[in-house]
């Protein structure tokens, strides 16, 4: 009466053991890696301010990364809408809002605009391979150099650094700049509009210009 | 009884050995263009569609940075011509909806405006693609928490050796080619030269019929690999 049971449970056992070998060897044989789930976590944003008369940096720099963490709440609210509406229009189940993380160094220091941003270049020259840390690179700038890196707005983001295929014609920044003024940088509600626009979560438009207008006719 | 175990035993066996199969990328059965970008590259437009003229069309801006050789003006009026005869817009049921700036790119503020591509012509493109070739950049992505998901602009530069005349056939080509990599096709290059607007000369060996225009395959590869909700 024994054997009976046992005998499909050998063969159930035996036989899966060695159909899971034998796959997972020819998969690995094959050289196909499937990608790694992508880890979500918290956005990221170091600190960096303009060295100015009268400043002390590292004291601003810590007190505008408080006020940054701070500005999490306007972040998460901005986030939540617009992955409210990405999964709303028919798109995935985004991950939920991670949080922020603030650093009162960024990798490079402080980091003005270089000459040419006006073709809307990167800050740093230099393509890279990977990003440097931190996803959004937070510049505070003096007022005197406010006015011409930003006319009358409170802040202009810029791409800080690309990544580019050596084999193909295509770039892609891996990192962002968000330059801003001290008033802004100090103001809890306007840095995280700022930071959320930043990160593509508010602001847009349809069209960047004021009251402008597609040209007509478009088309027939 | 002995039977049922058998099939029992076949059926966890090859559950078990298809485990490691199923993590891989789904590639849908009819694209017709082998090499989509990353998963990332690409204008986020692309995936919704708006009602008229919307926050999920892609609005273009012209500058000439070479003014002397192509207008600005001349190159709004080639890029009208192009987008709307065979080129890009309307595929995948209006997804694409491509609408000119009212003004030039310089009327915009650079990488901060709701532009989606931005397509300028320049002599020299070393300082701006490295090297001396037409090429595209995507630049504000749209960050989910740390990871970067999708690009709110592609930057276009054309070279002005590349599009001028503007009447030429290597305007046309040049320009609808890197408008597909806004779209997120990737060169072809390799087994991949069959003919495709983004299997250009340069890319294959032995070298492709010169195509000016992007094909019905171009758009399929579009609409499946890029489009679907994701």
């Amino acid at each position: 009466m024994q054997q009976p049971q046992r005998y499909p449970l050998r063969l159930i056992v035996s036989g899966s053991v060695f159909a899971a070998i034998l796959s997972w060897l020819v998969f690995a044989a094959s050289g196909i890696a499937t990608d790694s789930p992508p880890s979500f976590e918290q956005l990221s944003i170091c600190v960096a301010v303009e060295p100015s008369a009268g400043v002390d940096v590292s004291s601003a720099q810590n007190t505008i990364a408080s006020v940054a963490k701070g500005a999490s709440a306007v972040l998460k609210t901005h986030y939540d809408e617009t992955r409210g509406l990405h999964s709303a229009t028919g798109g995935a189940q985004l991950p939920a809002f991670g949080g922020i993380s603030v650093g009162t160094t960024c990798p490079h220091g402080f980091q003005g605009p270089r000459p040419g941003t006006k073709y809307g270049e990167s800050v740093r020259a230099e393509s890279v391979s990977t990003a440097s840390p931190y996803n959004i690179k937070l510049f505070v700038l003096s007022d005197s150099s406010a006015s011409s890196v930003m006319g009358k707005n409170g802040s202009v983001r810029m791409p800080y650094e690309f990544a580019c295929d050596e084999t193909s014609d295509v770039c892609a920044e891996v990192s962002t700049a968000l330059y801003v003024r001290a008033s802004t940088a100090n103001d809890g509600a306007k840095l995280g509009e700022a930071l959320s626009r930043a990160a593509g979560w508010a602001g847009r438009s349809p069209v960047g210009h004021p009251a402008d207008e597609p040209s007509a006719p478009k088309r027939n | 009884m002995k039977k049922l175990t058998s099939i029992l035993a076949i059926v966890i066996g090859l559950t078990i050995a298809a485990v490691p199969w199923l993590g891989l990328p789904y590639q849908a059965a009819d694209a017709s263009h082998a090499h989509p970008q990353s998963d990332t590259q690409h204008i986020y437009g692309l995936h919704w569609s708006s009602p008229n003229h919307g926050l999920w069309d892609e609005d273009y801006c012209a500058q000439s940075y070479d003014y002397s050789v192509i207008t600005t003006e001349a190159l709004q009026a080639k890029l009208q011509t192009l987008i709307y005869n065979a080129g890009w817009d309307g595929i995948g049921s209006g997804n694409v909806d491509i609408w000119p700036t009212a003004y030039s790119c310089e009327s915009y503020i650079p990488n901060d405006s709701d532009v989606e591509v931005r397509l300028s012509i320049i002599s020299s493109t070393t300082s701006v693609c490295g090297f001396e070739v037409s090429c595209v950049k995507f630049a504000w992505p749209y960050y989910v928490n740390s990871q970067i998901k999708d690009y709110f602009q592609g930057v276009v530069w054309l070279k002005t050796f590349h599009v001028n005349p503007l009447s030429s056939d290597s305007a046309t080509a040049t320009i609808n080619h890197e408008f597909g990599h806004v779209l997120g096709l990737l060169d072809g290059g390799g087994a991949d030269c069959g003919i495709s607007i983004m299997h250009q000369l340069d890319y294959c060996s032995p070298q492709p019929p010169y195509v000016l225009w992007p094909n019905q395959a171009d758009k399929d590869s579009v609409v499946n690999n890029m489009m679907p909700a994701h």
